[in-house]
């Protein structure tokens, strides 16, 4: 301690003028722990931790606290380094620290997790005694949890039981309020233990659950934890793969039958139960206090086990009365839209897309070489001795590439039952829980023609949160639907999963989608009728829009900063999802028309000219002639009403207009609509704030939205300042989608600041420098062009891509004045992020 | 720089330690609500009442006052912190808004002035932005950059060292 500031918590500013070189001990020990507080990587904090003695004693409390270790079941190596090199594995050294050092006291949560090695575990079988290194491990957990006063959550996901010994120190411990637990997923002998109360336990999660696997027996647990207010239940897949009823709901709760004790649990989540229905399970459950309930099923065969009479003995608990405001679930059958149909108050729906196939990994933010797959247990006695065995479907693919690239081995019909089942949800959604819904995850596999969006908005305008499958044309249409929802923080637009059974990849100008949309909407009113699902799936391919989704996100940041800019349509958005990809968005800011990003030069160099005349003409709506011919022509028709009325209300472009050329189609974006507009905000287009220093052309307008959801990205600013913001790197150090994010728009030059932060306008990076003018030749445009690829793939991206990409766009965003742009900043987020929006986090099939 | 605007309700602060170079008080002047974006400072002029606008500041050098005030002048229209922000979602991040980073773009005893000012003035943001700005130095270091960095003394023996190492190496897989 001797380096700290003698008088470390009262040394006022101008004390460390005494040292020749101020350093880090220079400072109070109360702002030393404010620094370190914002330190949220555990190796950055064990790094720090060995820099000198002060910073070792005010780090530890902050590394212990979530102490997560990790065993391996073989030698790992770091550059050329074994891990533990001259003592122990870091596993095993952890579990030391915390059982001979006084660091005990500061943890609050604990995790083990990975392989642990068990030698001889046949023959220890045979003779019945458990492993020595398996009782060691326990008896040092144990030792462990008897100095942590303080745990408050415990997980034990190891491979190997967990034994009575630790289960009889973790009843001990004073706070614990969360326990998860990891079955053993092997059926060599091991003693089964009666799992004691946890009197302040609240939470308890179970996986792997197989009663061939000597699971450990929780009825008491359940009976009398009296705090349990979350329970979640996760089964093997392997009894429902093989059809084998072997589970029991009433042995879980039987002492609470016994004892007429009912659970007052707010949040239930099953996932792969199969068993058979007992009438007595639903007198353990108080049904009114149940909020959140979760059903899951991984299977291969989801659509043998839908008819299962184990399922159905199931009955529809429309009898009790109930208040579940959150329901998520897997199983999109007949059954469940029943069930749906008997939810009143609902608030929150995510229908969970299952995964299949590689291919259904393709709207997946996260990375794909951690994405879990349930274990199988073994399916017979013998298959223990060859270890685990396969999972229920081929697990995830190594890379994004492979995703988007997946075909399925067989042709993959759709299933027939599908429409009428998304239509029947639908319905049941839009007529039941419409006004209440606040979240709202709909299935990959149900693309939605734009009529039905239509109507799930105009039913559901509370929508917070709300992700759903469409075709990548229809997005100028989504922009009209939009504003109705008021409350919208984010938009999740997954890619459709369902694979045609013929590669329409070489087809696909041929028939584009759009026109089959187009000439549906155009039908009139009984388009939804005629414009039937399997017309969609079969003219469109889902791998097109993933290469869009794959592009340089530079072409989406530019993209996406342009078409959100409109505060009055997009305002309240937070948070845009495309595929496995998402951006946050931030404040709008305004550049000058004259550095506004022509459209990339991925069109001919006659659009280019075209566009660029146009937007130096026609400063207001920035369209090209070509498009504004269009638009003023009767193609487009917008409606003027306050409302949308039933069936199709947006504004439609004729066919004919729309195939005439492509840059037509990229430009002929249809005028303002009227249709549901809020107001500009009073201050939108007053971006100067009256401070005569500030800059027009880089002013920032603070989001005037409030979002009513959460969480709320750290983005916005209430300020109106004159300069630019962008975001700082994301911080996990898990997700690597989060660190290849690119720099928000536009991409800023930071300069020392000077005395006066009045800065000058910064000259705006730019994907293309704002002067080519005239435009570039044709040779030219391709190295423009190619300049860009696909992300995962690393192609090139086409002109034909580049060109469905651009018709989404919208340019047209300025002042009254002409003289700026507004631009939205935007910036591509990961996992890290994405996981906490219920849209992301929740669509999986992880309890 | 907020002296060189037009100051509608002017608040002047006395640094005890002026600044290094010429010293014009008159730079010293700074807006009202600048001014009170300092906890402090907006409790001592509650205190002083509307006409007594002149505010002795015993422990700030000049130069760093003037910098700070420079922060409170670009930031005076922000609202109020509200008490919430010490959550750990907010702890954690480290976004730091563009022109804040150019701001501590100085050299690190300009900053840990600014940092000590910012605690003494008991301005909430800054302190926070100044924090996450050296809590970003640290990150990905080594411990022994870090030490370079901050110049602090290792005062561990090798064998100790390697013990902590080894302990806390579950850490750093």
């Amino acid at each position: 301690m001797s380096s700290v500031n003698a008088n470390m918590f009262a040394a006022a500013a101008g004390d460390i003028n005494t040292h020749r070189r101020p350093g880090l001990m220079a400072l109070p020990l109360n702002i030393i722990a404010m620094i370190l507080a914002h330190l949220d990587d555990v190796a950055d904090l064990a790094r720090l931790c060995r820099t000198c003695r002060v910073l070792n004693y005010m780090t530890l409390p902050q590394l212990y606290r979530d102490l997560t270790l990790t065993s391996y079941d073989r030698i790992r190596y770091r550059d050329d380094v074994v891990e533990g090199c001259g003592s122990a594995s870091p596993f095993s050294m952890g579990l030391s620290a915390v059982v001979t050092r006084k660091v005990g006291g500061l943890v609050r949560s604990m995790t083990l997790r990975g392989e642990w090695r068990e030698d001889e575990l046949e023959e220890h079988s045979r003779v019945g005694r458990v492993p020595d290194s398996s009782m060691m491990l326990n008896l040092v957990v144990r030792a462990g949890l008897d100095k942590m006063p303080g745990l408050e959550s415990f997980s034990w996901q190891l491979n190997t039981k967990m034994l009575e010994t630790v289960y009889l120190g973790l009843a001990q411990l004073p706070k614990l309020t969360s326990l998860e637990l990891r079955f053993p997923s092997s059926r060599h002998p091991r003693p089964t233990t009666v799992v004691p109360p946890m009197p302040h336990l609240r939470a308890l999660k179970i996986t792997n659950i197989d009663p061939l696997c000597y699971p450990d027996d929780i009825s008491t647990l359940l009976c009398k934890s009296k705090k349990l207010r979350e329970l979640k239940l996760h089964w093997s897949p392997r009894m429902r793969e093989a059809q084998e009823a072997s589970v029991s709901l009433s042995d879980y709760f039987r002492k609470c039958i016994a004892t007429k004790t009912k659970l007052a649990l707010k949040k239930i989540a099953f996932h792969n139960l199969y068993a058979l229905h007992r009438e007595e399970v639903m007198e353990v459950m108080d049904p009114t206090a149940v909020e959140e309930v979760t059903v899951l099923n991984e299977s291969n065969r989801p659509d043998d086990a839908a008819l299962s009479f184990v399922d159905y003995s199931w009955p529809t608990p429309d009898h009790y009365p109930m208040r579940i405001k959150s329901w998520r679930f897997d199983r999109f059958d007949k059954k469940a839209c029943e069930f749906l149909g008997t939810l009143a108050g609902l608030e929150r729906l995510y229908l969970v897309n299952g995964i299949r196939d590689a291919g259904d990994y393709i709207n997946s933010p996260r990375n794909l070489s951690s994405q879990s797959s349930t274990s199988l247990t073994p399916s017979s006695r013998e298959s223990h001795f060859a270890g685990q065995n396969g999972t229920t479907h081929d697990g995830p693919p190594v890379s994004r590439a492979d995703v988007i690239n997946f075909r399925p081995h067989s042709p993959q019909p759709v299933p027939s039952s599908q429409p009428h089942l998304r239509d029947a949800f639908i319905q049941t959604i839009v007529s039941t829980h419409g006004s209440r819904l606040r979240h709202l995850l709909l299935p990959s596999r149900w693309p939605l023609p734009v009529q039905v969006i239509a109507r799930l908005v105009r039913s559901c305008p509370n929508l917070e949160q709300l992700a759903l499958a469409t075709d990548i044309s229809n997005m100028d249409s989504l922009s009209l639907v939009l504003p109705f929802l008021r409350k919208l923080v984010a938009l999740r637009l997954l890619i459709p999963t369902p694979y045609p059974s013929t590669d329409t990849r070489s087809s696909r100008h041929d028939t584009p989608i759009r026109d089959a949309h187009l000439s549906a909407l155009n039908s009139g009113a009984n388009s939804n009728e005629q414009y039937s699902f399997s017309t969609f799936m079969h003219e469109f391919n889902p791998r097109t829009v993933a290469e869009i989704v794959d592009m340089d996100d530079r072409i989406h940041n530019e993209a996406m900063g342009a078409t959100l800019a409109d505060m009055e349509v997009f305002g309240t958005l937070k948070i845009v999802g495309l595929g496995w990809k998402a951006w946050e968005l931030g404040e709008l800011y305004t550049i000058p028309v004259s550095e506004g990003t022509r459209e990339f030069h991925f069109l001919d160099a006659s659009t280019i000219a075209e566009k660029y005349c146009s937007t130096l003409e026609d400063p207001s709506p920035s369209y090209s002639n070509h498009a504004a011919a269009e638009s003023t022509g009767d193609g487009v028709t917008s409606n003027a009403g306050a409302g949308l009325p039933a069936g199709l209300d947006i504004p439609v472009v004729p066919e004919a207009c729309r195939k005439s050329h492509p840059a037509s189609r990229i430009w002929s974006t249809p005028p303002p609509s009227s249709l549901g507009k809020r107001k500009q905000p009073h201050d939108s287009n007053g971006v100067n704030n009256g401070d005569s220093n500030h800059n027009y052309n880089h002013n920032i307008i603070s989001n005037r939205h409030p979002s009513p959801s959460s969480p709320s990205p750290p983005l916005t600013s209430a300020s109106t300042t004159a300069t630019n913001y962008h975001f700082a790197p994301a911080l996990s150090r898990t997700s690597s989608i989060s660190t290849i994010a690119t720099a928000a728009t536009p991409p800023t030059d930071p300069q020392p600041q000077t005395a006066n932060h009045a800065t000058p306008p910064r000259k705006h990076t730019r994907l293309q420098p704002p002067t080519p003018h005239p435009p570039p030749p044709p040779q030219q445009l391709q190295t423009t062009l190619s300049q860009f690829t696909h992300t995962s793939t690393g192609k090139p991206i086409s002109q034909e891509a580049m060109a469905e990409m651009a018709r989404c766009m919208k340019f047209r965003r300025q002042d009254p004045d002409g003289k700026v742009l507004y631009r939205r900043r935007v910036k591509r987020v990961g996992w890290d992020v994405l996981k906490k929006w219920e849209i992301w986090g929740l669509d999986v099939q992880e309890i | 720089m907020a002296t060189s605007k037009q100051i509608k309700d002017p608040v002047k602060l006395i640094p005890t330690i002026p600044p290094s170079g010429e010293f014009d008080i008159a730079n010293f002047t700074f807006e009202r609500k600048a001014v009170e974006r300092s906890i402090l400072l907006k409790n001592m002029l509650e205190d002083l009442g509307g006409t007594n606008t002149e505010i002795p500041i015993p422990n700030v050098k000049g130069d760093v006052l003037l910098k700070v005030m420079d922060w409170c002048d670009h930031h005076m229209n922000d609202p109020p912190t509200t008490g919430d922000e010490d959550n750990d979602s907010r702890r954690k991040t480290t976004d730091i808004e563009e022109w804040d980073q150019n701001f501590l773009q100085v050299d690190q005893e300009m900053l840990f002035e600014i940092i000590l000012a910012a605690n003494y003035l008991d301005i909430k943001a800054l302190l926070d932005i100044g924090c996450k700005t050296v809590a970003n130095m640290i990150k990905g270091k080594s411990p022994e950059e870090i030490r370079k960095t901050f110049n602090i003394q290792n005062d561990f023996t090798p064998e100790e060292e390697a013990q902590i190492r080894a302990e806390n190496e579950w850490a750093e897989e």
